[in-house]
């Protein structure tokens, strides 16, 4: 299939970028040096339901840096992959030879997915070494799904990515459009669910009752909100984090299948809609 | 089974015809020199042929198959050198000739298609750091892979010195004795002259000559310039010598006398000039050039920007 020769060729290209082995490294600074610092500071270990130095509440804590450097990782990955080509006239090497437009997407896609699993995976082996000599009681399983998880953040945000890149066919304006995207799925998602709530209710507060269900809802719409969900279900924190007291049991949409399907949302639709309009663009 | 054919192409962008219901055949094992002004629609024929823009109207094939919804069966048979090309920074250029062997599912020699471009030494460098020549061959390097049945060219001298330049053509006369057809588009005339069996001539989208260089040259009313240089001009010269049969143009200047004719008009020409009374020093004589058919098709076309 030649899509996987184009993936060879896209997971060689990439994995020649500076910026990107600048951001991976940036990445197992972090994780590691957020290990780090939870072993060392007391009044971190909250949240998590074990007791202190535990294993589930530090990959808790990691939430933090994941959600803000591995979208990062993933819009750089994506954002150049159709427009760069386009822009500069590689795409025309490209398309000289017998490929389709549709194996020219998959290709890329698989490459760049594999970059950044090798660099995800990579970040996290760096960081695990803090963790073996800190942690006596590793949660291997956790720690895994934790791992896969950011993978597939991370994938999501590769196709989020590419579709720009796809749709604008300019490097610049795709970058300033993954930057628009990093701020809005990051952390202007929730205020932007606040300000509907205000509108449709004239106060920005929830009161006593906690945030309405569809604010829920929303929060776990967006592909961070999406991986915070299959996190909850994983590290089993969903009840507190949702502040859903009054609640019997757990309800569906919080549920880690109900993130995980969301997150697959975010790594599929994009692709389709960068693909269409890839497909049927003058090159 | 020819190896192009376009059948009332148009393509249009916004408001601007690129292309304006162009009419082109070329045989299987042919040469094919396409030549036309900046801006006269070359580039775009061959982006309508390997689909990377779709025509307006209009059909075209390549080697038998629909150029829109069959490209990929034409881009397995077809090698080429596109315009307005980049090659990839940061691979090398044996990765790239590699990448066009497995992307048409050839086993091969990187190394010697690479020679045979004249690109040795710098095989094993990003080709990011190559310059526009090393560029260019490399990438005909990747056309050539797989021997293609036709190979498609887009200003293929583009920074070519002399030397690459004729390499360029021999490499071209090489494959046509091998059976393949070129079709190739430039504005440099001399390296379309040296080798096509057919010229076509665009302008603003449309064919406006085709034919062999030698039928072409003798089209267009004249075949013979000659530059005689007299030790006066009388004001009467230039009519007079625009009255002779076969002469189509007449430059009078300081010390020269320019006259554009037929080749058997020539000694008539010289026989007037002397029976004006003007002694004749020297003179020199040239063929028509490509040059000149070309600017005699062209010459009205607009100035567009490249």
């Amino acid at each position: 299939m030649t899509w996987t020769v184009i993936a060879r060729k896209e997971f060689r290209d990439a994995s020649r970028s500076k910026l990107l082995w600048l951001v991976v490294g940036l990445f197992v600074v972090f994780a590691g040096g957020a290990s780090y610092l939870y072993a060392q500071i007391p009044s971190f270990h909250i949240g998590g339901p074990n007791t202190q130095f535990s294993a589930v509440g530090l990959l808790v804590f990691l939430e933090w840096p994941v959600t803000v450097l591995v979208p990062v990782l993933g819009l750089l990955l994506g954002y150049k992959s159709i427009a760069g080509e386009i822009e500069s006239g590689s795409v025309k090497l490209l398309l000289s030879l017998p490929h389709n437009r549709s194996a020219v997407v998959l290709g890329k896609l698989a490459g760049r997915y594999l970059v950044l699993a090798v660099g995800i995976v990579a970040g996290f082996f760096a960081a695990s070494i803090f963790v073996a000599a800190s942690y006596p009681t590793a949660q291997i399983g956790a720690s895994i799904g934790f791992v896969l998880v950011t993978i597939g953040l991370g994938w999501a945000y590769i196709s989020i990515g590419t579709c720009i890149s796809a749709l604008t066919q300019s490097t610049t304006r795709a970058g300033a459009l993954i930057f628009g995207a990093y701020f809005l799925f990051g952390s202007l998602w929730q205020p932007f669910g606040r300000l509907i709530h205000w509108a449709t209710t004239g106060s920005f507060s929830f009161g006593f009752t906690g945030p309405p269900e569809w604010f829920i809802i929303f929060s776990r719409l967006s592909p961070n909100g999406a991986f915070h969900g299959v996190l909850s279900g994983l590290l089993s924190f969903a009840k507190t984090d949702a502040g859903l007291s009054a609640f019997q049991a757990d309800p569906v949409y919080l549920s880690s299948w109900v993130g995980g399907l969301t997150l697959l949302g975010w790594l599929i639709a994009p692709i389709l809609i960068g693909y269409l309009r890839f497909a049927g663009a003058d090159v | 089974m020819a190896a192009i054919e376009l059948h009332g192409v148009t393509k249009r962008f916004g408001s601007v015809r690129a292309l304006d219901d162009l009419e082109l055949t070329v045989p299987a094992g042919e040469i094919y020199g396409f030549l036309g002004p900046n801006g006269a629609g070359k580039s775009t024929t061959i982006d309508v042929l390997l689909d990377f823009v779709r025509p307006t109207t209009g059909r075209a094939t390549v080697l038998g198959h629909d150029a829109q919804s069959e490209s990929r069966a034409i881009r397995s048979r077809v090698g080429v050198l596109p315009d307005g090309y980049h090659v990839y920074d940061r691979l090398t250029g044996r990765q790239h000739v590699q990448f066009a062997m497995d992307s048409k599912g050839i086993d091969g020699d990187a190394g010697a298609i690479l020679e045979r471009v004249g690109l040795t030494e710098a095989i094993d460098r990003r080709a990011g750091g190559y310059s526009k020549g090393m560029a260019q061959r490399l990438v005909l390097g990747m056309a050539l892979v797989g021997e293609p049945d036709l190979l498609i060219l887009d200003e293929p001298s583009t920074g070519l010195d002399p030397a690459g330049a004729r390499r360029m053509r021999e490499i071209i006369r090489d494959e046509a004795a091998r059976g393949a057809a070129v079709f190739f588009s430039s504005h440099i005339l001399g390296q379309v002259d040296a080798v096509c069996d057919r010229v076509g001539i665009l302008r603003e989208g449309r064919l406006v000559a085709e034919d062999t260089p030698q039928k072409l040259r003798s089209s267009i009313g004249f075949q013979s310039k000659m530059v005689v240089h007299v030790d006066r001009t009388p004001s009467d010269i230039q009519q007079r010598l625009s009255a002779l049969q076969g002469v189509t143009d007449v430059a009078v200047a300081n010390g020269t006398i320019t006259v554009e004719s037929a080749d058997d008009s020539k000694s008539a020409v010289l026989t007037t000039i002397e029976e004006s009374g003007v002694a004749v020093e020297d003179f020199t004589t040239e063929s028509a050039s490509l040059e000149d058919l070309f600017m005699a098709y062209t010459k009205d076309a607009p100035e567009v920007p490249a």
